[in-house]
């Protein structure tokens, strides 16, 4: 049974909200989430800012740089930045995507496709073998949005579980991203959920996203969650019981009311599954 | 170097030159658009908030060339987002005997 990072419903940091969130202290906010790179090279009112929140709230940290699945050798030096990071800030839990963002040029600064292939398995495994002695802690990999599948020899949930099993860590299961991933792939998104490795599900990310094409959606953040995806979380609920959830807002960040409304309608769904079970 | 860089350098390739790089046979031409678009359009959005009087004088069409040169060529090292732009700033002046005005990486320094 998976011992949670946090529990409850949480909210992405966003420097748009920090003036209503310490004006505000919202009770719908249990724990919180940053992007540690947005905050690496801060100094002065910034930092102090920080520390207010990591002290108020229990923070988790969700990188974007690692590029675990690059042709290029990991950044040590980047990585030692986020561990003196991380505990400088009394950060318990780091997460990262499925991804890479990085060539054997160098850096592109946006999320690609890790091959699913086997040899990108034990690859990006001992990668994240690596990252975990580096950091001497346990992390998670999120289900990453992806819109082409470049040299696909096994199905994607086939390749999250096989990465997961050989690198011994947890999965930030992001559930807006099964969503997207089953329209742009055309697959079942409720088949994917049950055939997720439940005892690796540290916690969950919600999100909204753009419809480009009937059958293209984009993962921009930059909207409210969608009914089919509120569907989907309220199913993983019912697969796996309640774990403690995370909204995420990237884009088009609104007032911090908004995203409030959207907590409540986690804890709702939240308190559901609790009266059910 | 194994088969799995291959596939990945083929693929990004292809985001980084779209002109030049054929796409590799696996992906349809709309997901490599979005792709193409994503990329290009996160890395000049990071530059224009940096560099908008570089933009101005240049005007639109050359500066999106140039941008699209510092994506094709420019082997950028340093991981995070906000270090694009110092990134930018080595790729000029790593130009600046080419075809390029010999005052942009001076301007873009001072920015």
């Amino acid at each position: 049974m998976m011992t949670y990072p946090v529990e409850g419903v949480g909210l992405g940091l966003r420097r748009e909200q920090l003036t209503e969130l310490r004006q505000q202290d919202p009770m719908q906010i249990n724990f919180m989430e940053l992007a540690p790179e947005n905050w690496l090279k801060m100094g002065g009112r910034r930092k102090k800012e920080l520390h207010y929140f990591c002290e108020r709230y229990s923070m988790l940290a969700h990188g974007l740089s690692l590029s675990i699945g690059s042709p290029l050798l990991l950044d040590l030096e980047f990585l030692a930045e986020i561990k003196k990071f991380l505990e400088q800030n009394n950060i318990t839990y780091y997460s990262e995507h499925l991804s890479y963002c990085s060539d054997s040029t160098g850096q592109l600064y946006d999320l690609l496709p890790i091959p699913f292939t086997e040899e990108a398995v034990h690859y990006v495994a001992g990668r994240i073998r690596q990252v975990q002695d580096f950091l001497e802690r346990r992390i998670a990999m999120e289900n990453a949005s992806y819109y082409a599948a470049p040299g696909q020899e096994m199905t994607e949930v086939d390749f999250i579980n096989a990465v997961l099993s050989e690198a011994d860590c947890d999965l930030l299961l992001d559930v807006n991203n099964v969503y997207v991933n089953s329209i742009n792939h055309q697959y079942d998104a409720e088949k994917f959920l049950q055939n997720l490795p439940e005892e690796r599900i540290a916690y969950i990310h919600i999100a909204g996203h753009y419809q480009e094409k009937e059958d293209l959606l984009i993962d921009t953040h930059g909207v409210n969650v969608i009914d089919p995806v509120w569907n989907l979380l309220r199913k993983t609920y019912q697969l796996y019981g309640v774990i403690p959830t995370l909204l995420e807002r990237d884009n088009n960040v609104p007032a911090l009311s908004e995203s409030l409304l959207e907590l409540d309608i986690i804890h709702q769904l939240q308190n559901v599954e609790v009266g059910r079970g | 170097m194994g088969k799995l860089s291959d596939i990945q350098n083929a693929f990004t390739a292809r985001i980084r030159d779209p002109q030049h790089v054929i796409k590799p046979v696996d992906i349809a031409d709309d997901r490599m658009q979005v792709y193409k678009e994503l990329l290009f359009n996160n890395i000049e959005e990071a530059l224009n908030i940096v560099f908008p009087i570089c933009k101005h004088i240049l005007g639109s069409a050359t500066w999106l060339l140039l941008v699209r040169k510092f994506m094709s060529s420019h082997a950028a090292s340093k991981p995070l987002y906000t270090q694009i732009s110092e990134e930018f700033v080595e790729f000029l002046l790593a130009a600046k005997n080419s075809k390029m005005p010999a005052y942009l990486s001076e301007l873009t320094h001072y920015e």
